[in-house]
């Protein structure tokens, strides 16, 4: 390590190790906290080594749930979810200036049981994170799964749909898991919070019990009055839990007063931990009026919340929220210093990143290295259609260069009047390897907010992702109470199943609807009809569970603590899964361009050219392509996607434009449709043993293509932009919700001021052409090779996935290998 | 024949269970070998032609 210190900025430019040059341009503080932290997201599927679950949250849960069985459902989670926040043990770690914490011990993950059987048997059946006494806490763990798997909120869905189409749920084909608003997430209405305070919110919340009291205690209510019974129980539930929220904050500000009046000797910190008393008795209760106290109050919500659950994205639009108080504080009153608000955003950003729960190993799996999708909104425009950009953008943009952690990513908002200084520093986050931010073409995606959900104008600018990909306005009414995290298809199957008469090869069982035996099919029509049966039929089978979890999440799975931090749910007395906001709903698409890519190869080497039957190839692919070697190279060689095509890419846009028509006739809660959003996480690894053999020339086991519009890893062969040319004939405002384009670019030819020059071109001509999202890559293979070598010697090395980042050494084998055989695009100058 | 370098067992392509390759147009692919189950590199054309060529002498 001494050795690496004496190296210059150019030659640490040079190999590409940024983390060692971020380790000594970080404050001290932002150092400590930075090697400090827990790696909670998982190194494969398996936790990390020490990280433990945290059963005191499970436990003081379960406690008062038990000890209220008198009270509706919603009153007994409110009260259970009190129960944590006045009980659960707080500390606060050295250095540290925002508080608030997922768990009673650094290197803990919180345990919901109420929310899942299979969650609750993954964790008995994975002793790695049992804490000490192990035998003990199995015991425990034993009694807490006996007790919550047959009320969880999962068992409840069960009976939402047939016993059969729950079989098919289960696969992972259809849904990702069940649609539960406790796995949901939730872009959060900072405008109402920051405005009210906690306490502000309760004393509206007290006129409206007040009011209901008076129609139906005070007098003999009307029937119009009756719904206030409920509405009552509502808004009492959601005083327990914003009351707790309180609380809680407030012990922390008890805890650092202690600790600085009676045992801290240094008189810095002493200061410090009074400064921190005063926010957290302050914040969340009352409106921030500083920099230090809104990072504060967001970060206590975000917790807070995910002690109610398992928020598994984090919608947060941080440079708007923030930056109004970054600007008072630091350029107009200058009560803080840029290293002061760059100290207190970097502490934010490890603080976010530290936060996990236990999840199941399909998830982690998914997920390789990250706890959730945590993609944070920055860049844009305001509701005027102005510049959105302002200083806390680029303080945000310099402290995630200096802490460099997985997660949170940005995903950057990028319009044609965006200010240089800001878009100076988004490409040197990109170019120092973190992988984001992503890029999202603002214009485009504020249209088509409109277009799918009918969002105002106004309120489309103020869009937020709520995952990785999807823009929701975070407005009284375009809030999205969650995100049904389920509901996803794996949309290769399709072809998979109209080849095979909707029989699942992998299952091996009859999954989709008969549409014939492929072997028979004269022309492309009939195969192409079969395909678009088939997808159809996955479409409404995972929208009439997830329409049924989302009705129901209000009486089976009610979220008072999320509901009374809603503006729409206090006016109305409603949960916040009660239908009545303008609506967000999309269906991620996994492995989605496989489908053009097969279709054409059959088009071509079977109708067009008619060099096979499809009978040869029903046989070949039943087969899995074994002993078919050379003819499964006839179809990988079939025009693919990327390469500017027409041939491939007019049928990518037919099916494209088919499954966007077949999204109006399918309607969510809210009554908007449900639009396709292909993207991959890192699912297009996972999945790659549930799909089967495709006429693409792909085999059971191959890793399907990485993003929702890239090209098959390798497959683009003609340059940048002959791939931004195949992207750009999909509408990206009618056909998608969103996609999600992966590339690689060299780090050789981006470096320095040219670099810059290199890649603004590349973007220019990207938002030119319509195209909504581009994600790049800048770590060479050189360097991406050694680290599979060496992983000691590189553990801070990051990659984009698709829709995410991790550390490289946290990924498997098979995930690294794809990003490594991602194309490097030389962008022309 | 496919060779495992790491316990020596041989035998045809097929008997080793196909794991993945990194493209789908590259020439070689993971195998499993049946025996120990290390990972095997395979140059799936090469050693589908040779299987054949084989057949056809034996035949």
């Amino acid at each position: 390590m001494a050795a690496v210190e004496t190296r210059t900025i150019e030659e640490i430019e040079k190999s590409g190790q940024w983390w060692w040059w971020a380790e000594h341009k970080r404050s001290k503080r932002l150092d400590y906290l930075r090697k400090a932290v827990w790696k909670k997201g998982a190194k494969g599927s398996g936790y990390q080594p020490g990280v433990k679950v945290d059963l005191e949250r499970a436990v003081l849960f379960t406690e008062a749930f038990k000890a209220n069985e008198h009270d509706s459902l919603r009153m007994r989670y409110a009260k259970a979810l009190a129960n944590v926040f006045d009980n659960i043990t707080i500390f606060i770690q050295d250095h540290a200036q925002i508080m608030g914490y997922l768990g009673s011990r650094p290197h803990t993950i919180v345990w919901h049981p109420e929310i899942l059987f299979l969650l609750n048997e993954d964790l008995y059946n994975d002793r790695t994170v049992i804490p000490e006494p192990v035998d003990e806490n199995l015991k425990l763990i034993r009694e807490l799964c006996d007790y919550w798997n047959p009320q969880t909120t999962g068992a409840k869905v069960f009976n939402l749909v047939p016993p059969e189409e729950i079989v098919k749920l289960l696969t992972g084909v259809i849904g990702w898991g069940l649609p539960i608003s406790r796995i949901g997430y939730a872009t959060k209405q900072w405008d109402y919070m920051f405005r009210l305070g906690l306490e502000g919110i309760i004393a509206e919340i007290d006129e409206r019990i007040k009011e209901a009291e008076d129609r139906i205690y005070n007098k003999v209510p009307d029937p119009e009055d009756l719904p206030y019974y409920e509405k009552l129980d509502v808004w009492k539930s959601m005083k327990v839990v914003l009351e707790a929220v309180i609380r809680w904050a407030r012990r922390y500000s008890r805890l650092a007063k202690i600790i600085a009046e009676n045992f801290e000797t240094d008189p810095k910190r002493k200061e410090e931990l009074l400064r921190i008393a005063e926010v957290c008795w302050k914040v969340p209760a009352k409106p921030p009026e500083h920099l230090h106290e809104s990072l504060q109050f967001d970060h206590f919500i975000q917790i807070a919340c995910r002690y109610e659950a398992c928020e598994g994205a984090w919608p947060a639009r941080p440079d708007y929220w923030h930056g109004p108080f970054y600007d008072k504080d630091v350029n107009q009153d200058k009560v803080l210093t840029h290293e002061e608000a760059l100290d207190l955003t970097g502490e934010f950003l490890i603080r976010c990143y530290e936060v996990g729960w236990f999840w199941l190993m399909l998830a982690r799996d998914t997920l390789q290295g990250i706890t959730g999708t945590w993609v944070w909104t920055i860049g844009g425009v305001n509701e005027d259609g102005t510049d959105a950009c302002n200083d806390m953008t680029d303080c945000l943009l310099e402290a995630a260069r200096l802490v460099r952690v997985a997660n949170p990513t940005f995903a950057f908002r990028y319009h044609p009047n965006v200010r240089m200084k800001t878009l100076r520093e988004v490409f040197e986050c990109i170019r120092q390897g973190l992988g984001y931010p992503s890029m999202r073409n603002d214009p485009i995606l504020i249209t088509n907010a409109m277009h799918w959900h009918k969002h105002p104008l106004r309120e489309a600018r103020r869009w937020v992702h709520q995952a990785c990909m999807s823009p929701c306005p975070d407005t009284k009414l375009g809030c999205q109470p969650f995100r049904m995290a389920n509901a996803t298809i794996i949309a290769a199957k399709a072809i998979e199943y109209a080849l095979f008469d909707g029989y699942d090869n992998v299952l091996q069982m009859q999954f989709g609807p008969h549409t014939g035996d492929a072997s028979k099919f004269e022309t492309f029509e009939e195969l192409y009809q079969a395909w678009y049966t088939q997808v159809k039929w996955m479409m409404d089978t995972l929208v009439k569970l997830t329409n049924g979890g989302r009705y129901m999440a209000q009486f089976l799975d009610p979220r008072p603590l999320l509901s009374g931090l809603y503006e729409r749910c206090v006016e109305l007395g409603v949960d916040s899964s009660h239908p009545s906001e303008r609506g967000n709903s999309w269906i991620t698409f996994f492995a989605w361009m496989e489908t053009g890519d097969s279709l054409a190869a059959v088009k071509k080497l079977v109708f067009d050219e008619k060099k096979y039957t499809m009978a040869q190839l029903i046989e070949a692919l039943r087969n899995n392509w074994e002993g078919y070697e050379e003819m499964r190279m006839d179809f990988v060689r079939a025009p693919k996607w990327g390469n500017d095509d027409d041939y491939v890419d007019q049928i990518h846009v037919r099916c494209h434009r088919d499954v966007a028509k077949h999204s109006w006739e399918i309607k969510d809660p809210t009554g908007n449709p449900w639009p396709p959003l292909p993207e991959n996480i890192a699912a297009y690894v996972t999945n790659a043993t549930k799909v089967w053999a495709l006429p693409n020339g792909r085999r059971l086991g191959d890793t399907l293509y990485d993003g929702g519009c890239s090209p098959g890893a390798g497959l683009d062969k003609k340059g940048p932009t002959a791939v931004l040319r195949s992207v750009a004939k999909i509408d990206h405002i009618g056909d998608v919700r969103a996609t999600l384009l992966n590339q690689r670019l060299s780090p050789q030819q981006l470096a320095g001021e040219k670099g810059f020059h290199i890649w603004h071109s590349y973007i220019k001509t990207w938002a030119e052409l319509g195209i909504d999202h581009v994600q790049f890559n800048m770590v060479d293979n050189e360097t991406l090779k050694a680290a599979q070598r060496e992983p000691e010697k590189y553990p801070e090395l990051i990659v984009r996935i698709a829709g995410y980042s991790a550390h490289f050494v946290d990924l498997n084998k098979k995930t690294q290998d794809t990003i490594i055989a991602r194309n490097v695009q030389e962008l022309g100058v | 024949m496919v060779k495992c370098e790491n316990c020596g067992y041989e035998g045809v392509k097929s008997d080793f269970r196909y794991l993945y390759n990194t493209t789908l147009d590259a020439e070689t692919a993971y195998r499993e070998c049946p025996q120990c189950y290390a990972w095997v590199v395979v140059n799936e054309l090469e050693e589908e032609r040779a299987e054949k060529q084989l057949q056809r002498e034996n035949a």
